[in-house]
């Protein structure tokens, strides 16, 4: 199974560190942003990291650490490349930041029927969301260029969002089922819907 | 009317309210009943002294099963 995750950041890095041991996956990541020092406290990357592109860096990571293979996509994604990137896709796991990626996602896999699950954080920091899409909807940030969960101190409720999601990812690969999790400091909780 | 259970999260915390709603209630409907639930004291899980449209920016999820569920949660748009 081909999973693509969209944005390596603070969701993205943690998922692809913690579904590493999936079996049957080729997981790639695409992002066009870089690894800045603000980033070390909350997303998955190391110091040498300093400057690159996170897919990038993302990759050399797992190389290095565990010796997994996968593909970066060191882009933005947009509407010319998004049957390139997501085209051969079985799963599209959205992390992106920011409200207009994320509609590009969903108009892209609802118009293809790629299967596709979303995960996303609340500003402050008390609150997480997995969805998959067809209960999905996007929030859009409320002011551009906000601060987005950097601080250390959200890193708990990252984690703990990205592991409802990797658990997301594995019961759709395993059961094809569709799980659904809300995510507060400290509980998580699988919604039954 | 068709019981609902909304589930309601506000400022990390996060409680269950049962009441009789139709599947096809607005947002906004939605949005005062659990501000007027809270305040009225029948979400005993949440505080009672929330401010006015509390819920404005908060968003409510629908679900395309069965059940008749919606979730009032606060914006999620970092990744």
């Amino acid at each position: 199974m081909k999973i693509t995750i969209c944005g390596g950041g603070a969701l993205g890095s943690h998922v692809l560190y913690l579904s590493r041991s999936l079996s049957n996956a080729r997981f790639g990541v695409i992002d066009n942003d870089r690894v800045e020092t603000k980033n070390l406290a909350a997303q998955w990357f190391v110091k040498p990291m300093l400057g690159k592109n996170k897919a990038t860096a993302l990759k050399l990571q797992m190389a290095n650490f565990f010796g997994c293979a996968i593909d970066a996509s060191p882009v933005r994604l947009s509407k010319v490349n998004m049957q390139e990137l997501l085209g051969s896709t079985d799963l599209v796991v959205d992390c992106f930041d920011n409200g207009a990626s994320r509609q590009l996602i969903q108009d892209f896999v609802r118009e293809t029927s790629t299967p596709c699950v979303h995960a996303g954080l609340a500003a402050d920091g008390t609150f997480g969301a997995v969805r998959w899409d067809r209960d999905f909807v996007i929030d859009h940030e409320p002011v551009e260029g906000q601060a987005t969960c950097e601080g250390g101190a959200f890193l708990p409720l990252i984690v703990q969002a990205s592991v409802s999601l990797v658990e997301a990812i594995r019961t759709f690969q395993t059961e094809r089922s569709e799980t659904n999790w809300n995510i507060r400091p400290g509980r998580t909780e699988k919604l039954e819907t | 009317m068709k019981s609902a259970t909304i589930n309601i999260t506000y400022q990390g915390l996060s409680a269950n309210y049962l009441t009789p709603l139709p599947k096809n209630a607005s947002d906004a409907m939605i949005r005062r009943v659990c501000e007027e639930a809270i305040r009225g004291g029948e979400v005993p899980e949440l505080p009672r002294a929330i401010p006015a449209n509390a819920f404005a920016a908060h968003v409510v999820d629908r679900f395309q099963g069965a059940k008749n569920q919606f979730i009032v949660r606060p914006q999620v748009p970092f990744g």
